[in-house]
């Protein structure tokens, strides 16, 4: 008898225990959650909204590179370049009204000009609750990038369609001193990492490109008409039905093509965080298009043709996932 | 602890116990905290008698060790990203795997190489993705100048530029990083 009640007391504190044990690591998983979710919000209030410049280096495919970027935001209006410092230089350089591609080794400068507020799909701070059907939110404690100290957050897929993030966030100022994009397998497919940065400066001379010359600036190959409009929900020749779970279409555009027409549907596709785009063309004779599967960093791409148009997909996706919303694409009859 | 404990303690720092007593009293001693702090200071005393103290003395230091350990950003473990990954990837995956061996052994490399694999089937497409990975080297020799993985065609390359720098602009995860998805962009091949 008295084994029998001793076995039940013990059974019982064993389940308590478990029970503790249970309740234990749920709070602190919640609280996790909760910090590594106020400390991205803080994130993506400092990269938007403070003035910055600095080194850092950039891997992907076992490929190191040194970057340079500068950040302004001087009453208000937003200036960014980013610059490569090794190989053939490159840059990047974004303002309110566009964004300028420099690459100087094609002898091309693209310029995309349309305002900024109609083509963000701004992630909000409020906007990272919307994300945990798909995405859980880690604290990972604290780190050390570029002298300075950091929090380090995760922000990881609950499934296979979307890249994780990891950042370690400056404690000062809540900028990303390193960012890991992590792909499906859990391995960084994309790294970033400040070597140098000054917050509260940004020298930036909105005027001038800085790798501009006479030998490098030789082209200017501007859309014609340098727009893109939006379409309504009903516009538009495509649909999407049995979408990757979690992915929505977010925008409709039509987009100039080379020779200025408006004959390129662009649709958005997003779960809040990872997004891709769809190019529908037309598909003319003996022009170059991409078919099959192409890859560069953690940007994936698939080009092919469905009902004799001519489909390309890009995005910060697995390859999985562009295939599973080319698979869910219809033709509207 | 009792005068008893304290004394075979003792012993034990100064190695006079018995041999097959040591594994016991270590055992005990892992048990019991407050007999670390005592062996921590019959060491120290030790050491001070033979006059071999150094500048330092932390007796926390094993706590601060243990602390900053557990205070250490946990590396996101490939295992936990995986798991749910299975249980979607497994039915591709396999279907892959078989489609690929099937393709080497009928050798359709040409295939792989972009050559028109419109209107295929999704599973086929698929498999190239996967297969590309036993090719890869023989892809790469013929590359000039490209850097989109395949490519070998600048008009292409060109096109999927202009397409990537419009999508970036639509894309939420901009947001989180500011113009740094463009590194992607402005990143030069340095291998080519």
């Amino acid at each position: 008898m008295r084994t029998a009640v001793s076995t039940l007391k013990k059974k019982s504190f064993k389940s308590s225990l478990i029970l503790l044990t249970l309740l234990t690591t749920f709070t602190v998983t919640a609280d996790d959650e909760q910090t590594a979710k106020q400390w991205l919000e803080r994130m993506i209030q400092a990269v938007n909204n403070l003035d910055y410049q600095g080194t850092f280096i950039y891997l992907h495919d076992n490929q190191l590179e040194t970057m340079k970027i500068v950040h302004a935001v001087g009453n208000g209006q937003l200036q960014e370049r980013l610059t490569s410092l090794n190989g053939a230089p490159r840059e990047v350089i974004r303002d309110q009204h566009s964004v300028t591609c420099v690459m100087p080794e094609s002898q091309e400068v693209s310029v995309d000009k349309r305002p900024l507020s109609k083509k963000f799909l701004a992630l909000l701070p409020e906007d990272l609750r919307q994300l945990d059907a798909h995405y859980a939110f880690r604290w990972l404690g604290k780190g050390r990038v570029a002298g300075r100290h950091a929090r380090v957050v995760a922000i990881i897929p609950k499934d296979g369609y979307r890249y994780g993030y990891r950042f370690f966030l400056d404690e000062e100022t809540g900028l990303p001193l390193k960012s890991d994009l992590m792909n499906e397998l859990g391995k960084a497919v994309e790294q970033t990492m400040f070597t140098h940065l000054e917050v509260g400066v940004a020298e930036i001379d909105p005027a001038q490109a800085s790798l501009s010359g006479p030998q490098q600036r030789i082209e200017l190959t501007a859309h014609a008409d340098g727009l893109s409009h939006s379409l309504a929900p009903d516009e538009g020749g495509w649909e999407f039905r049995h979408l990757p779970d979690g992915f929505s279409l977010t925008t409709r555009n039509r987009l100039p093509n080379a020779d200025g027409n408006q004959a390129i549907e662009q649709y958005v596709l997003s779960d809040g965080l990872a997004s891709l785009s769809v190019f529908v063309e037309s598909a003319g004779q003996g022009e170059a298009f991409l078919q099959g599967v192409s890859r560069l960093g953690a940007i994936n791409a698939w080009g092919g043709k469905l009902d004799g148009y001519q489909v390309t997909v890009v995005g910060e996706v697995p390859a999985v996932t562009l295939l599973g919303i080319v698979d869910a694409m219809r033709l509207k009859r | 602890m009792t005068e008893q404990e304290q004394e075979r303690l003792s012993a034990l720092v100064d190695k006079e116990l018995p041999h097959n007593e040591i594994t016991g009293e270590i055992g005990k001693l892992l048990k019991n905290s407050p007999g670390h702090e005592v062996w921590s200071r019959y060491h120290l005393i030790g050491d001070a008698i033979r006059q071999e103290v150094g500048p330092v003395v932390d007796l926390q230091l094993a706590d601060r060790i243990s602390k900053r350990v557990q205070d250490e950003p946990v590396v996101l473990a490939p295992h936990a990203m995986q798991h749910p990954t299975a249980k979607w990837l497994k039915p591709t995956s396999g279907l892959a795997i078989a489609a690929s061996v099937a393709l080497l052994a009928v050798a359709v490399t040409p295939r792989l190489l972009n050559h028109e694999p419109a209107n295929e089937s999704l599973n086929v497409i698929a498999t190239n993705q996967t297969t590309k990975q036993s090719t890869k080297e023989r892809i790469y020799v013929a590359d000039d100048g490209t850097r989109w993985e395949l490519l070998s065609k600048p008009k292409v390359e060109s096109r999927l530029n202009s397409y990537l720098v419009n999508h970036q602009e639509y894309a939420p995860a901009g947001n989180l990083k500011g113009i740094m998805p463009y590194a992607t962009f402005v990143s030069y091949d340095g291998g080519q």
